[in-house]
C-alpha cells in the first residue's frame, strides 16, 4: 500500500541525474529559506509555490477534511513564518523540517478536536495530481527503503500499524479500535516497534558507511 | 532505548493523547536531551513522508498569507524582528560563555524557592550604557547545549524597557507565564515583574524603578504559574527542570 508512489518513481540509470536535481531543488530551498529568515516575503512566496502541494497533501490525508486543511495550511505557513530562524540546514532538509512542522501541527489539531467530524469522501478518496515536490526523491526514496525494510522485520500487524499511525495521524486509542486490542497491548506494540526500528536502522546505517 | 526516547519516539509517531503531546512540548523547551531524541526519531521516521501525496492548494491560500504578512510587517517594527532574528543566529556561539554563566546561576538562591520551569532562553541587551555609541547587541542563551530558545528578552538600558516574545513557547491552557527578576539588592526572594499573558505578542515592561547597573548584573526567569500569577508572590510553578540561567554584561 505504501511502498508504491508514482512521485518517486525512476530507475537507477537515472539516480545521479536526479541527485543532482534533487541537490539544486534542495539549494533552492535553502536559499529561500535564508531569505524568508530575514523577512523576504517575495521569497516566502515562492518557497510556498514550490513546497505547498506536499504541505497540502500531508494535511489532507491526516485531517480528513478539506476546509479544515485549508485552513491547517495557512497556520503552518504562518507558523514558518514567524520561526524560519529555527531552522537549521545542518540537521536536516528543509523540505523535511517543513513536512514535520506540518504534520505534528495535522496532528495537535486532530487530537485538540473534541468529537470526529464529518470527513470529507473527496479528501479520503482524492487522486494525486502529481504536482512537483522539490528535493526528496532520491535520497528519500533510498531512506524510505531502509525503512520499509526494518518495518518488514517488526512483522505484521505491527508494521502496518506503525505506517497507519505516521501516515494518517491515528492516536492509541483508535489504534485499539482498528486492531481490536486492549490499549496497554497497543502500547506495548508500538514501543517494541519502535525500539526494533532503532536498532534495525543503527544497524542499517552502520553497514552503509 | 530508555523511557525518555521512548516517549520522544511515539512524540515523532505522533499516537500520544493531546495532553501528553502538551506536556512533552512544555518539556523539550527545558530538556534538551527529550528535544535531541525527538528530532532525532522525527528524522528517522521522515522517509515516511514520502507516502503522502502532495496536492495544489487552492490559490485563495497564498493570496491570503500575503495578506496577513503584509499586515504583520506594518504593524511591526522591522528592526525588532531583525534583532531577535539576529539573536538566534548569534545564539549558538555564546554557549561557551553561557555554560560559565550557568554555573552562577545555579549557584544563585532563585533555586531555594523551587523556582521551577524556568523557560526563559535568551536575552538580547542593547549595551548602551557600557557602550555609547550603538554596539552590536549583546546575545545569550539561557538554555544548555544548542536547544532552541522559547522566549527571547530584550532590554534596552536607555530607556530601561524590557520586551519578551516568544520564539518556541506555546500558550498554556489554564496557566501563565510570569517572569521574574533577581538581583542582590532586592533581597534574596526574586521579584515579579509580571505575566505574560498573551504569548501572541510581545510583553513590554517599564524597568523604571531598577538603575541600569542593577538591571545588567539581574538574573531574569519565567516560570508556569497557575492563572493571576505565583499565589505566593516566588516562584511555584511545576518543578518541570530546575535549570537556572543567568546573563551578565
Amino acid at each position: 500500500m505504501v511502498q508504491n508512489n508514482t512521485e518517486f518513481g525512476g530507475d537507477n540509470i537515472n539516480n545521479s541525474v536526479e541527485a543532482k536535481n534533487d541537490e539544486a531543488a534542495a539549494n533552492r530551498l535553502v536559499e529561500l529559506m535564508q531569505l524568508v529568515q530575514v523577512g523576504d516575503r517575495s521569497a516566502f512566496t515562492q518557497f510556498y509555490q514550490l513546497t505547498s502541494a506536499k504541505v497540502f497533501g500531508i494535511l489532507l490525508q491526516i485531517i480528513r477534511q478539506r476546509e479544515t486543511a485549508e485552513e491547517i495550511l495557512q497556520e503552518v505557513y504562518i507558523k514558518v513564518w514567524r520561526k524560519a530562524g529555527l531552522f537549521q540546514r545542518e540537521k536536516s532538509s528543509v523540505i523535511t523540517w517543513l513536512c514535520v512542522i506540518a504534520r505534528n501541527h495535522a496532528i495537535d489539531h486532530l487530537r485538540k478536536r473534541q468529537a470526529p467530524q464529518e470527513e470529507d469522501e473527496e479528501s479520503i478518496n482524492r487522486a494525486a495530481d502529481n504536482a512537483p515536490t522539490p528535493s526528496e526523491s532520491f535520497e528519500i526514496r533510498r531512506d524510505l527503503e531502509r525503512l520499509e525494510f526494518c518495518l518488514t522485520e517488526v512483522g505484521e500487524p505491527q508494521a502496518e500499524m506503525v505506517r497507519h499511525a505516521y501516515l494518517h495521524g491515528a492516536s492509541r486509542q483508535e489504534l485499539a479500535a482498528r486492531y481490536s486490542q486492549p490499549l496497554g497491548t497497543i502500547k506495548t506494540w508500538l514501543h517494541r516497534s519502535l525500539k526494533h526500528l532503532k536498532s534495525c536502522l543503527g544497524n542499517a546505517e552502520g553497514s552503509k558507511s | 532505548m530508555n523511557e525518555k526516547e521512548l516517549k520522544a519516539a511515539e512524540y515523532a509517531l505522533g499516537t500520544q493523547s493531546q495532553s501528553e503531546r502538551a506536556a512533552i512540548e512544555q518539556e523539550r523547551l527545558l530538556d534538551s536531551e527529550l528535544d535531541a531524541f525527538i528530532t532525532t526519531w522525527e528524522l528517522k521516521l521522515a522517509p515516511m513522508l514520502a507516502n503522502f501525496e502532495s496536492e495544489t492548494p487552492p490559490q485563495y491560500i497564498l493570496q491570503q498569507l500575503q495578506k496577513e504578512l503584509a499586515m504583520a510587517a506594518q504593524l511591526e517594527p522591522q528592526e525588532s524582528k531583525l534583532a531577535a532574528e539576529q539573536a538566534v543566529v548569534d545564539a549558538h556561539s555564546e554557549v561557551v560563555l553561557l555554560q560559565r554563566k550557568l554555573k552562577r546561576w545555579q549557584r544563585a538562591s532563585f533555586t531555594g524557592y523551587a523556582m521551577a520551569a524556568t523557560l526563559l532562553a535568551a536575552v538580547v541587551f542593547n549595551s548602551v550604557v557600557v557602550e555609547p555609541t550603538a554596539p552590536p547587541p549583546f546575545v545569550a542563551v539561557f538554555q544548555k547545549d544548542d536547544a532552541q530558545p522559547a522566549f527571547l528578552m530584550s532590554v534596552d538600558l536607555k530607556t530601561r524597557t524590557l520586551k519578551v516574545q516568544s520564539v518556541t513557547a506555546e500558550g498554556l491552557t489554564g496557566e501563565t507565564y510570569q517572569l521574574w527578576i533577581k538581583a542582590d539588592e532586592l533581597g534574596p526572594s526574586p521579584r515579579s515583574l509580571g505575566l505574560l499573558s498573551s504569548i501572541e505578542k510581545p510583553m513590554v515592561k517599564a524597568l523604571d524603578q531598577f538603575t541600569p547597573e542593577l538591571i545588567q548584573s539581574a538574573l531574569f526567569g519565567i516560570s508556569v504559574e497557575p492563572m493571576g500569577g505565583s499565589p505566593t508572590g516566588v516562584p511555584t510553578g511545576p518543578a518541570i527542570h530546575g535549570q537556572l540561567y543567568s546573563v551578565e554584561i
